[in-house]
């Protein structure tokens, strides 16, 4: 049998609990282990778009998480979480950025549905799982 | 005292680092554990493919498809996060993933491709629940 390391929340006995939600740390479950992470900030005319490339070369598609802002205020979205940016959305803003991703490369196409000047800042993590 | 287990990045001291950023293992906080993943496939015309975990809870979910681009069922090399819904004057589409508490389905569409290509993706099913 080989050796485990496992961490349980507080209020869990390590030694008899079977739940794997009420551990910390399980080693004999995988982990998401990140490949690198960062920010950008980038501006987008009125009615404009633009796309910033992240290059990972690892060779196959990663798992990858990303927030953005309009730096006009403090109110971070999940990427893709836009819906008619044409027109007023259910969340109530005008803008996008989208996350799509290839072998090598991690893309941000920034959306500005506003008359306006944007400044996007977003903030990813790339990991090492995926396919 | 509670025991601890603590693994900082390189370059920060595990015994005075006190930013969650500086550790690649902090006992204090729970990491998400992988329960499966893996890769789908279905017909634009399909629309949607279900995978089951009997989790027993809504799970944590990511997921990354191809995007269905046109009227004719083409699909996009990259590869999108979801979810993501655009409503058009007369045309929609989403990438959608709705997590149930034994399985969760995944929809890629364009509501005018009727017929088209496969659309791909992969997802990572974790088991921390969502609350």
């Amino acid at each position: 049998m080989g050796y485990e390391l496992k961490i349980t929340k507080p209020g869990y006995n390590v030694l008899t609990e079977t739940n794997p939600k009420n551990f910390i740390f399980d080693s004999s479950l995988n982990h998401l282990k990140t490949v690198s992470y960062g920010s950008f900030q980038r501006t987008v005319s009125a009615w404009g778009n633009s796309v910033v490339s992240i290059y990972h070369g690892l060779g196959y598609k990663p798992l990858a998480m990303a927030y953005f802002r309009n730096t006009s205020n403090n109110n971070y979205f999940i990427t893709m979480g836009q819906v008619n940016p044409e027109a007023d959305s259910r969340v109530g803003i005008r803008y996008n950025v989208e996350l799509y991703l290839t072998n090598n490369y991690l893309y941000f196409g920034l959306y500005n549905f506003t008359s306006g000047s944007i400044t996007f800042e977003v903030k990813y993590e790339i990991f090492y799982e995926g396919i | 005292m509670a025991i601890k287990m603590l693994v900082s990045k390189p370059g920060k001291d595990v015994l005075t680092s006190n930013s969650p950023d500086d550790f690649y293992l902090h006992s204090d906080y729970p990491l998400l554990k992988v329960h499966s993943y893996g890769t789908f496939s279905f017909n634009v015309a399909i629309g949607q493919t279900t995978v089951y975990h009997n989790l027993g809870y809504r799970p944590y979910v990511l997921v990354f498809s191809q995007a269905v681009l046109d009227d004719s069922g083409n699909v996009s090399s990259e590869y999108y996060q979801h979810d993501w819904t655009i409503s058009g004057a007369t045309v929609m589409w989403l990438g959608e993933t709705r997590i149930y508490t034994d399985r969760i389905v995944i929809g890629v569409e364009q509501s005018n491709a009727a017929r088209g290509g496969t659309v791909y993706g992969f997802y990572y099913i974790f088991k921390d629940e969502v609350t």
